[in-house]
């Protein structure tokens, strides 16, 4: 599937049921990159203050994610983001607000490797972002 | 049963037992005792955040502004309290107090969304809930005992759901007033439940001291201190007349309220009282002496004002400046018109003259500017444009009903007038 990183997701097509945790199909060509942290080798993140005790560094970076809907839910299992993609092992979090009359989805989520991202849904762009990563 | 308020359930469901009636109703005023519940969610906002995060799991956190400039503390764990820090802290003095505290910001739409999720959860046990906060409310359980064997039974069975589906803890009183569960839900937190009779008031509420009561400020408490009040036993025991002397009708309805009678009942969101006013202020990121910002921080402040006087269908005609100088001083300037208005280019033409004659007195930089208007009254459905009334008139008049529509749909971002972009979020 020249260019294209997604397989097909559903029993019967050959490839293993999908869920978190269940071994699933590699989706992207470099999965199983380094582990996500300040000083690591990983992709800089920003600057944040010296000294600032915030530890969320705030982002708006437009994402890749695979998604189900079931139980009349929309949950996010994996996601790439600068070129690393992240299995979601945990949604700890998931709310929504109304911006006029489309709705944005928040899902605060940890991967295999503990690190937390809160990932946005918007409805009305049909687009995912980026914007928290908890960085020690 | 079926088309029967929960209201009507209950009653039919107590008629039938009539030996119990009696015992519902007070010797002393011949009304229903009522039973109220206070919930009083533990560290909400802390609490999300740890949920959201393992990294937090345990830590010491605060949750507000940040350290490094003018953030004040919205919510500390329990493991940070121990060091002395509380909402409304600076930050930076939070900081002081607790150098390991981790400090993260504030996710609003979050706590909003599951505030909402906690009044849904509320409305199982009672029809009559009464959310005071995004953390507390109030419910009517009056009759709701048998439902659940016992009052405690009803408190765990509130508990657990709110465990259950929110992973979160809070701690409930149970007692005849308002005032009375919401001191009840204070005495063991986290976590806890108190139910209180009489007897309980007597023994639990009535040692604690009077600054414990709602509706004790400190400059009410420096005058029971005068007279000798020290503990809500103290106030309770207190002639009504020396009270209503002391402080006038406030006074009596303050003893009646530590004496666990004469208080006012839960409403639910259709009984409460119209607004009195609406308003916004910002706390400025750094203090300002120039005079654009601080216009343009007015007319963002007008816009966000008679934006929600209109989606309310409410106009206003007092309105109010509210200005704090860098040394915190505080300064409020009033103005009321005979007609009502809910106008943005006619609020802030209004509160542009309160602020030319308020800034004179000063050559103080500014730390705070806020907006408000009262006498609010609800406007008539699709008022008429004018016969007579030019077609600048009209274009102005048409105006905000447009903007309106356009954040209506796409979000209040999506449009800016000019002169406010400088002091937009």
């Amino acid at each position: 599937m020249g260019g294209r990183w997604w397989p097909t997701l559903w029993a019967g097509d050959g490839g293993p049921p999908l869920g978190v945790g269940d071994g699933g199909p590699t989706l992207w060509a470099g999965d199983g990159g380094p582990p996500l942290g300040v000083g690591d080798g990983g992709p800089p993140l920003g600057v944040g203050k010296l000294g600032d005790k915030y530890m969320y560094q705030d982002l708006n970076d437009p994402i890749e994610v695979i998604a189900v809907f079931t139980d009349h839910r929309l949950r996010p299992i994996r996601f790439k983001w600068r070129d690393r993609v992240h299995k979601i092992s945990r949604v700890t979090g998931s709310w929504k607000k109304l911006e006029g009359e489309y709705i944005v989805r928040y899902f605060a989520v940890v991967d295999e490797e503990t690190n937390v991202f809160q990932l946005v849904y918007n409805e009305r762009l049909t687009d995912w972002t980026i914007s928290k990563v908890w960085v020690e | 049963m079926f088309g029967r308020s929960w209201q009507d359930r209950v009653d039919g469901f107590i008629e039938s037992r009539p030996g119990e009636e009696a015992s519902l109703f007070s010797e002393k005023t011949g009304r229903r005792h009522r039973r109220v519940m206070h919930v009083d969610m533990d560290a909400f906002f802390a609490a999300l955040e740890e949920n959201k995060n393992p990294h937090l799991a345990g830590k010491p956190i605060v949750v507000g502004g940040s350290p490094n400039g003018r953030g004040v503390v919205s919510t500390a764990s329990y493991a940070t309290r121990q060091h002395g820090i509380h909402s409304g802290m600076s930050a930076r003095k939070a900081l002081r107090l607790c150098p390991q505290a981790i400090f993260v910001g504030s996710e609003l739409e979050q706590y909003t969304y599951v505030s909402a999720e906690l009044i849904n959860i509320y409305h199982r046990f009672s029809p009559k809930v009464e959310a005071t906060s995004v953390d507390e409310a109030f419910l009517d359980i009056t009759g709701c005992a048998h439902l659940y064997g016992s009052e405690e039974n009803l408190g765990y069975a509130l508990k657990k759901e709110i465990r259950d589906r929110l992973s979160l803890t809070c701690s409930v009183g149970i007692a005849p007033t308002k005032v009375m569960a919401k001191v009840a839900s204070a005495v063991f937190k986290p976590d806890g439940l108190t139910v209180l009779d009489e007897d309980g008031i007597k023994s639990l509420v009535y040692p604690l001291p009077v600054s414990k009561l709602w509706g004790v400020g400190p400059a009410t408490l420096i005058v029971l201190e005068e007279i000798g009040i020290k503990t809500i036993g103290d106030l309770a025991a207190c002639p009504l007349d020396l009270l209503k002397k002391r402080f006038g009708k406030c006074g009596e309805a303050l003893g009646l309220i530590a004496q666990g009678e004469g208080e006012s009942a839960v409403l639910s969101s259709a009984e409460l009282p119209l607004e009195k006013s609406m308003g916004h202020e910002r706390t400025l990121p750094f203090d300002v002496d120039d005079p654009d910002y601080q216009k343009a921080t007015l007319h963002y402040l007008c816009d966000k004002v008679a934006r929600r006087m209109r989606r309310h269908n409410f106009a206003g005609r007092t309105v109010t400046l509210k200005l704090r100088w860098s040394d915190f001083k505080t300064i409020t300037r009033a103005i009321t018109f005979s007609h009502h208005t809910d106008d943005t280019l006619h609020l802030y033409k209004i509160v542009l003259g309160l602020w030319i004659a308020a800034i004179k007195e000063s050559k103080k930089k500014v730390r705070l500017l806020g907006v408000s208007v009262s006498h609010l009254r609800k406007k008539m459905d699709n008022p008429q444009l004018g016969l007579f009334d030019s077609s600048t008139a009209r274009r102005k008049k048409e105006t905000d009903p447009t903007i309106d529509r356009l954040r209506d749909k796409y979000g209040e971002s999506v449009i800016l007038r000019a002169y406010s972009h400088l002091a937009s979020d």
